[in-house]
């Protein structure tokens, strides 16, 4: 069996790790909103502090069950994990638009841009996370068992 | 050439869509089946000597009448008798699709079945014997993925050969209790002698089961009333005999026969220790995660939408800035290169400015519908959108409503109930599009200063109400009483098809494109005529056209306190609403903001607010409200109570807000 | 093993579908006949939606959902314990 307490142990770390990450992440998303700092690589941004909270407390979520042993609560690490992979792809996308405006177009209202101005920090992780959606998908593929024909 | 007609009928969720674009290619001919909001599709292929004309029916359980498209899908197999019957089979699900099988085949139509998901089958251990299974159905069978398009054209050839005759079967008669089977006997003799053109067989069953749609049928023929009332007493004799409903006798039969044709044709070599949908099904459909998470979803789409078309659609305002200046630089008459500047170029550009954005929609829609999230939207949101006489699946085109009331009139067909469907689509234009921000916000800052962010949020907490509001007396009302099952499949999640996604966004947005595309363009060059004739008069002066007809319409609107040139702005708003500024400036001058300020008291701004928000849907909206209920009746009505609405929330708030300022 | 409604079913149990109420609309009652939910035929509840209504449950190897007024119609008989 490819799905074993072991392997679900490891993953309710890295669920750990990643869910407080996003949970902290979304929060100073959230606080940026109201002081005026912009700190390295997080955005001022009130409805992605919420979305990035939101993935964060799914990995959390399934911690519990991940250590008693229950084989079902992977969906948690695997939604968390795509929906990250979605942010980071949306995120990564409007970087490009971002830059198509300023280098190709030209628009005035980005003149001071540079690349780093929409880089967010959920680009970064995300990337990650991808890493993780996949290879618990593919664990889960895996794992059959044969059931006799009589 | 040779011509065919052929119907391809399934289960919903079995990869129709994926297969009947594999068929035709992106060119399809998309419109309504008659007097109903259903889609009918259209397509067509040239194969060999043959030109074969696909219809698609809708996704259908079996061939009952428990829904309109039921009805519809049945209703056009028998009476209009296509060549041949394409069935597609779910191959991961063949227990309950096998129902709609047996169906068809009774009716004593040419069956063709395409086995379609063979990946999905095998990925999940189970293993079929196809010939086999042809043999016990005796129809013929042809192995597809059309996903991956493997299979298509040797279904095109097994559907030449049935329409040629060159394959010849016998299908299994399902053989019923012999009570029943004696019922059938003598209730198809007897309509034997007044219908030639139907499978009497059939018929009888179907009035065995009491199927309404069939009565009906029967009972309009002459001599069809007493047939009727034999299977009536038939219907008695057996529930006294058997104990049980006919319906039900005869649809175990055919589940008997299914489940022992699959014993001798199925075998699964592995079940999966782990089913990836129920997982996700798990945190998606969260009692606490679930609302976050399709928000979170949801705002992803809005992003795309925006943010990541953003340069295409700055592009080309660019472009079109450009292609002004240009013609601006020519030496020819004004009148000229005032149409070509102010008319033409200014029209396609306004039609222009929505592409982007709309394909990006409809691209984030059907990867969303593609992948199997839409149908978890409606499970958890059912229990809400019921308290307003909505579906589960009003959700999505209430909220597309609030980007463009068109996607979200357009996206209300994934609704399977008619009767819902139609009335998520008649509440939508009361849902403020992102047309009417422009609007509301010109209007809330001339008037509200500081407050204007809250007047504006009022406008949209308004809309909102009034659209639940609307549903619930029109289910009261008009649409009184009929539920139709909301019974529906979540089906499992899986990666979406470029292909198919991809037609998809192609199919809608040209479909868009083209309703809007010719109103808002024809709309815009129309609006320039107005403004800049008679020929010579002060461009939107008071000698234009445009003038004369606001002085028209101007007395209706005075008691609310608007003048001739609000009346013209509005009654251009209703052909595109972000017009309504355009015009007024046009009308007013540089100073039109200013002119408004003084001409309306906060109570009566506040008003027109309202107004703008309720009054009519936009011109596109109305033609994509035509065409997807197909009918006038319903288009009229839409801009009827919205119209009357709107002078009586207007004439409300004016006389509320007045009284606490 | 007691007869109830295929709405009072819990999370995880499963029955045996042995008919319907004698007031099922007969729309319903096609609907449900020709999706496979027939008599004999065994059920397992699943979960419930966010505010509890509609109910997934898994037949004949595939999931489907019903509001709870419509499960409501349908009645079971238990078959063993939770899975």
């Amino acid at each position: 069996m490819n799905v074993d307490a072991g392997y679900l142990k490891k993953i309710a770390v890295v669920s750990i790790v990643l869910g407080s990450t996003y949970l902290a992440i979304g929060i100073m998303e959230i606080a940026s909103m109201f002081t005026q700092y912009g700190i390295f690589l997080i955005s001022a941004d009130i409805i992605g502090g919420f979305v990035s909270i939101t993935i964060g407390l799914t990995y959390l979520f399934g911690i519990r069950g991940l250590l008693r042993g229950n084989k079902r609560d992977l969906g948690f690490p695997l939604a968390a994990s795509i929906l990250a992979a979605l942010y980071f792809s949306i995120y990564s996308l409007i970087l490009l638009a971002d830059a198509a405006e300023c280098y190709i177009l030209k628009n005035e209202d980005y003149s001071g841009w540079t690349p780093m101005h929409s880089l967010r920090i959920e680009i970064l992780i995300g990337a990650i996370a991808i890493i993780i959606a996949v290879e618990i998908w593919r664990r889960i593929k895996k794992d059959m068992f044969f059931k006799k024909i009589s | 050439m040779k011509e065919i007609v052929v119907a391809v009928i399934g289960n919903p969720n079995v990869g129709k869509s994926t297969l009947f674009n594999e068929l035709t290619g992106a060119k399809q001919y998309i419109g309504n089946w008659p007097g109903v909001t259903v889609e009918k599709k259209e397509g067509e292929k040239i194969f060999g000597d043959y030109k074969i004309r696909f219809v698609d029916l809708p996704g259908t359980y079996g061939l009952g009448a428990s829904s309109i498209d039921e009805r519809i899908a049945r209703d056009y197999i028998v009476f209009e008798k296509p060549d041949v019957i394409v069935n597609i089979v779910d191959a991961s699900n063949l227990d309950r699709n096998l129902y709609l099988t047996l169906e068809l085949i009774e009716t004593g139509a040419r069956v063709v079945i395409a086995l379609n998901m063979m990946d999905i089958a095998e990925s999940k251990g189970i293993n079929i014997d196809v010939d086999a299974l042809s043999k016990e159905l005796g129809v013929p069978i042809v192995p597809t993925i059309a996903t991956k398009g493997v299979g298509i054209d040797e279904l095109c050839s097994v559907i030449i050969k049935v329409a040629e005759g060159k394959i010849r079967y016998r299908p299994p008669k399902v053989k019923y209790p012999d009570t029943i089977e004696k019922a059938i006997m003598e209730i198809s003799g007897l309509l034997s002698r007044i219908t030639k053109d139907i499978n009497t067989r059939w018929l009888a069953i179907k009035l065995l089961m009491q199927d309404k749609g069939i009565v009906e049928y029967i009972e309009g023929i002459e001599g069809g009333e007493e047939i009727v009332s034999v299977a009536r007493s038939y219907v008695e004799k057996i529930r006294s005999e058997l104990g049980e409903d006919p319906l039900f006798v005869i649809a175990e039969a055919r589940y008997g026969v299914i489940s022992e044709m699959m014993q001798r044709v199925v075998s699964r070599a592995y079940v999966e220790a782990v089913d990836i949908s129920d997982l996700l099904d798990r945190v998606l459909t969260h009692k606490i995660l679930g609302l976050p998470i399709f928000f979170a979803i949801l705002w992803s789409v809005f992003l795309f939408t925006f943010n990541v078309a953003a340069p295409i659609v700055d592009g080309i305002d660019l472009l079109f800035g450009w292609m002004g200046e240009i013609i601006g630089s020519w030496d020819i008459n004004p009148l000229l290169k005032s149409f070509l500047v102010d008319g033409v170029i200014s029209g396609f550009g306004s039609v222009l400015v929505f592409v982007p954005n709309i394909f990006f929609l409809f691209l984030a829609m059907a990867i969303l519908e593609d992948v199997g999230y839409m149908s978890r939207v409606a499970f958890n949101l059912d229990r809400i959108m019921r308290k307003f006489g909505l579906h589960g699946k009003s959700v999505i085109p209430m909220v597309l409503g609030f980007g463009c009331n068109i996607p979200g009139i357009m996206s209300a067909r994934t609704i399977e109930s008619e009767e819902d469907r139609l009335t998520t689509i008649l509440v939508n234009p009361l849902i403020p599009c992102s047309a009417r921000l422009p609007v509301l916000i010109m209007i809330a800052s001339i008037f509200f200063g500081r407050y204007a962010p809250l007047a504006v949020f009022s406008m949209y907490v308004l809309g909102i109400f009034l659209a639940l509001f609307m549903a619930i007396l029109i289910r009261k009302i008009i649409l009184r009483g009929v539920v139709s099952p909301f019974v529906m499949e979540l089906p499992p999640y899986r990666l979406p098809s470029t292909k198919t996604v991809t037609i998809h966004m192609w199919n809608r947005g040209s479909k868009f494109l083209k309703k809007a595309g010719y109103i808002i363009f024809s709309a815009t060059v129309i609006i320039w005529a107005l403004a800049a004739l008679p020929p010579g008069v002060e461009f939107g002066g008071p000698e234009s056209y445009a003038s004369i007809l606001g002085r028209l319409i101007e007395p209706i609107l005075r008691p609310l306190g608007y003048n001739w040139q609000i009346a013209v702005a509005l009654f251009f708003g209703f052909i595109a609403k972000e017009v309504f500024i355009d015009v007024l400036g046009m009308l007013m001058g540089e100073d039109h903001e200013a002119q408004l300020g003084a001409m309306l008291s906060p109570a009566q701004a506040y008003g027109l607010m309202v107004f703008v928000v309720v009054y009519v849907p936009c011109l596109a909206s109305l033609a994509t409200i035509k065409s997807e209920t197909g009918s006038w009746k319903w288009t009229i009505f839409v801009c009827l109570y919205e119209l009357i609405l709107a002078f009586i929330l207007a004439f409300a708030f004016t006389g509320l807000v007045g009284l606490i300022i | 093993m007691p007869v109830l409604r295929l709405d009072e079913l819990s999370d995880g149990e499963s029955a045996e579908i042995i008919g319907y109420d004698d007031e099922t609309p007969p729309n319903l009652k096609i609907r449900f006949v020709s999706m496979g939910l027939t008599r004999g035929v065994v059920v397992e509840m699943i979960r419930r939606s966010i505010l509890g209504d509609p109910i997934e449950f898994k037949v004949r190897g595939y999931f489907v959902s019903l509001r709870k007024s419509e499960a409501h119609y349908i009645k079971v008989r238990k078959l063993g314990g939770e899975k």
